[in-house]
């Protein structure tokens, strides 16, 4: 077969262009990212008639003038990848306004197919809309009427592209006749235009003169960038004729002309009720982004997404853990005996670093589908846009963005879904500043740290200290915050407020599931090999002996590289009170997963009671037989997903105890048993290490707060980083973890410094 | 839309001559119809919005202002777009003459 032919999907934002862009295609789509941009690329492949196609969903954008990267993408894509067709989506309920990008990719010069969406919802509302008059107006450009939702329209618009991407059949659109002076002038600058043979095989000549006297900073800048001088010279020369005659610029005269000839082709083709009615949308918004009440149901909506993310799906995620460390590791160590290589080095090679490191990764497969699943059914409603209306006020003035509220409330529950939660904002400058801070939000995985530190040094006033924390974890991410608006982000003009309120929709669940789908897929596609990577580094660190007398695979912690990495890097923390290689290794394995920092400890400090314990377990019972344990994770799995359920029932119940002086019991179907957590011989280990580096019990109190300062907000952990990196790129990872461990290691040393001065100790 | 009625009978007939008031949109109440007459000085925000489908002349109504925070426009028909109140005090809008605040 031939190399399919390209066709590209373009339209605003809010015309459904995503659900009719899958209804298109079906389930054969590639997600990725735009190369170098942070926003998302989505392609198909169809086959329509003999030939096929691959359909390329632009991102969302109102115009094509490039202030935006979504702009910038979606017209270089049509310019320099010359799509074979370019199906412009419009809501068919909002013709005037929807059109105007419609008139400007026909401008491109491209074979454009119209789809008239959500024709249902216009028909509903009384529209009615004569397409074959439209048709006629615009010159016999294929318009076609669809529901993205139903699927309904597809064939006419198969049809529509098919004739369109036929050499001989298609019918190019009619331009824009601007009238005088305009005319004149882009006929003069279209031959100048067209007389450069570079530019007019680059360029379609007419397209070009229009948007030069529109005074496209981007074109302008490209233009002036590559030699062309006398061109841009001319075209601000006819910008100033134009002024002069009309007394109106150019460009103010384009955009009104624009306007005007969608209003003269809809004249008579479209019919419409008397608008000025309030809809029901308008009524939902009296309450919804009510001055008063909007900010409690935002904040109420904010509440429970976070429950998804961390409580309901907390049985799932634990059972993926149980089953990676028990059955799963289990079939890998009889796979490994039968073919005798689990004594060696090889062995424990697969099962404590390849395993442990797949197990690091699935585990967030719960906490992200839950993330997805929420933000879906949020952006598919049309509340999304709603959020940043409500919280606008009170984030600009923290210098954050309205939608930037999310993201971090996610982070409490776990970082990794918080930095895929940034691309709910639009703008890449506010995404990045967002995902910035977002890792001194304390997450879930951080708490048994300060737990454990906290019963240690603090006993029954642990609570201050784990409170204390995240306290100062809000503080350090807002003052980032402010801190980059006044140095980074300083010459960008301020983002003028401007967003369109989609009508309440339901969201449809074949939609909002693809989304989940997709995204959830595309972290484990991207974070696996790093999170594979860094368990290996670990592991091999552990296990290559630097001195004593151990060997490959069988050595003391402390005699290997792992401990005498730790213990050259343990220096570094002289100032802050706890420069103990213990330490430092348990800082380097809550780089793996923050809550690793307790396993390393109990590990270093009570190892041979650990091993001892683990080994009486494993010998005391015989091997279950594969079948039985088949069985037992089908019924573990069955729990879990009672528990989830339950979980998400007891929101309910959870959200009405926040109310003051009110308590309702939570839903507790399946009997779960505390594990009774032997800490105590942890903590006195604890106690006893912190009062030996520091010298006296009251200086190891205040290095252990300076400790869990430290792991408040060092850097994140590798998921995090992999999350980051696969956003925002190398480079910027590198700065932000950077910042994140200079911040940790002044604000630990801060605090113990500033103890000792206080006197304490 | 009656209130808009009411506080024009008067200028009516007075053929164009009589100069509307100017004032900010962001002092327009709700359920308003305006004409747009300027939006400031940037260029690059003029040009944002008319992508969004404001540009000058256009008559727009006013569906919420709450007098503190952005308020919501209806444009174009029936699309709804917020607009933050900063940028609001710095368009200038006028109660349209005719009564039927739809015509081109």
């Amino acid at each position: 077969m031939t190399t399919p032919q390209i066709v590209a999907l373009a339209g605003n934002p809010n015309v459904g262009k995503s659900t009719l862009f899958n209804a298109l295609t079906g389930a054969r789509q590639h997600v990725g990212n735009w190369p170098g941009k942070t926003v998302e690329k989505v392609e198909g492949l169809i086959t329509i008639g003999d030939r096929q196609y691959k359909v390329v969903d632009l991102p969302g954008t109102y115009s094509l003038n490039a202030y935006s990267s979504e702009e910038i993408i979606a017209r270089d894509f049509i310019i320099n990848e010359h799509p074979a067709a370019v199906v412009t989506v419009v809501d068919a309920a909002n013709l005037e306004r929807t059109l105007y990008l419609a008139v400007q990719i026909m401008e491109l010069g491209v074979p454009a197919v119209l789809a008239l969406n959500m024709a249902d919802m216009a028909q509903r509302r009384g529209i009615r809309v004569n397409t074959a008059l439209l048709a006629e107006r615009l010159g016999g450009l294929p318009i076609v009427e669809t529901i993205g939702s139903r699927g309904a329209g597809l064939n006419a618009l198969r049809q529509a592209i098919y004739t369109q991407t036929n050499g001989t059949g298609r019918t190019l659109p009619q331009p824009v006749d601007y009238g005088q002076p305009l005319e004149a002038e882009i006929a003069a600058l279209q031959a100048q235009i067209a007389a450069d043979p570079i530019l007019s095989r680059q360029f379609r000549p007419r397209w070009l003169a229009t948007k030069l006297l529109e005074n496209d900073e981007d074109l302008h800048a490209r233009l002036e960038g590559a030699g062309y001088h006398p061109l841009i010279e001319a075209a601000h020369a006819a910008m100033e004729r134009i002024a002069a005659q009309t007394g109106e610029d150019a460009e103010t005269l384009i955009t009104d002309r624009r306007y005007q000839m969608i209003a003269k082709w809809l004249r008579g083709a479209v019919q419409r009720p008397r608008s000025g009615v309030e809809t029901r949308s308008d009524r939902a918004d009296r309450v919804v982004t009510h001055p008063i009440w909007g900010v409690p149901i935002f904040l109420l909506l904010m509440w429970v997404i976070f429950q998804f993310t961390a409580n309901v799906s907390a049985p799932l995620v634990d059972w993926i853990d149980a089953t990676i460390n028990g059955p799963f590791t289990r079939w890998a160590e009889a796979l490994l005996n039968a073919l005798s290589l689990a004594e060696t080095w090889f062995g424990a090679l697969v099962i404590n670093g390849v395993i442990a490191g797949v197990g690091g990764v699935l585990v967030f497969i719960p906490v992200l589908f839950f993330l997805y699943l929420a933000v879906a059914v949020l952006e598919d409603s049309g509340y999304m846009a709603r959020s940043a209306f409500v919280m606008d006020r009170v984030m600009r003035a923290i210098g954050l963005h309205g939608k930037s509220f999310l993201p971090l409330v996610v982070g409490f529950g776990c970082n990794v879904p918080a930095i895929y939660a940034t691309r709910t904002l639009e703008d890449e400058d506010d995404r990045k500043l967002t995902a910035f801070i977002t890792t001194f939000i304390s997450c879930g995985a951080r708490l048994p740290v300060y737990v454990v530190f906290g019963a240690a040094f603090f006993g029954a006033k642990a609570g201050n200290l784990i409170f204390g924390l995240y306290l100062l974890g809000i503080a350090i991410a807002l003052l980032t915050g402010l801190a980059l608006k006044r140095t980074v982000y300083r010459h960008k003009p301020p983002q003028p407020f401007v967003l369109e309120l989609p009508p309440y929709r339901l969201p449809t669940p074949r939609n909002v599931w693809r989304q989940v789908w997709q995204r959830t897929a595309q972290f484990l596609r991207n974070a696996t090999t790093i999170i594979l990577a860094a368990s290996i580094v670990i592991w091999f660190m552990l296990a290559l002996p630097v001195r004593g007398e151990g060997r490959f695979n069988d050595v003391r912690t402390e005699d290997s590289l792992f401990g005498a990495v730790s213990r050259t890097i343990a220096p570094a923390f002289e100032p802050a009170g706890f420069a103990s290689w213990e330490t430092a290794g348990s800082l380097i394995t809550g780089f793996v997963a923050k809550e690793a920092v307790i396993s390393t400890m109990s590990q270093i400090y009570v190892q041979t009671a650990d091993d001892a314990e683990v080994a009486g377990a494993e010998e005391s019972q015989p091997a279950p037989r594969f079948a039985d344990e088949a069985q037992e994770l089908l019924r573990s799995l069955g729990e879990a997903l009672v528990l989830t359920a339950q979980e998400t029932v007891n929101i309910v119940p959870r959200t009405v105890n926040l109310l003051p002086g009110v308590h309702l019991g939570l839903a507790d179907w399946l009997n779960r048993g505390e594990e009774a957590e032997e800490t105590t011989a942890l903590q006195d280990a604890l106690i006893a290490a912190f009062t030996r580096t520091t010298g006296s019990a009251e200086r190891g109190k205040l290095a252990a707060v300076a400790f869990n300062v430290f792991v408040l907000l060092y850097v994140p952990c590798m998921a995090t980083v992999a999350a980051m990196r696969h956003e925002f790129g190398g480079r910027w990872v590198l700065y932000q973890s950077s910042y994140a461990l200079l911040v940790a290691w002044l604000a630990a040393t801060i605090v113990y410094q500033g103890g000792l001065l206080l006197g304490i100790g | 839309m009656p209130i808009m009625h009411r506080s024009h009978r008067q200028h009516r007939g007075k053929h164009a001559a009589a100069p509307q008031p100017l004032l900010p949109l962001s002092m327009v109440e709700a359920g308003q119809t305006v004409e747009l007459v300027s939006i400031g000085e940037c260029r690059r925000l003029r040009k944002r919005l008319a992508d969004l489908g404001l540009n000058v002349g256009l008559n727009v109504r006013v569906v919420q202002n709450s007098f503190a925070g952005p308020l919501i426009l209806a444009v174009r028909e029936d699309a709804r777009l917020a607009i933050g109140r900063g940028m609001a005090q710095r368009i200038l809008v006028r109660l349209p003459l005719s009564t039927n605040g739809h015509e081109e």
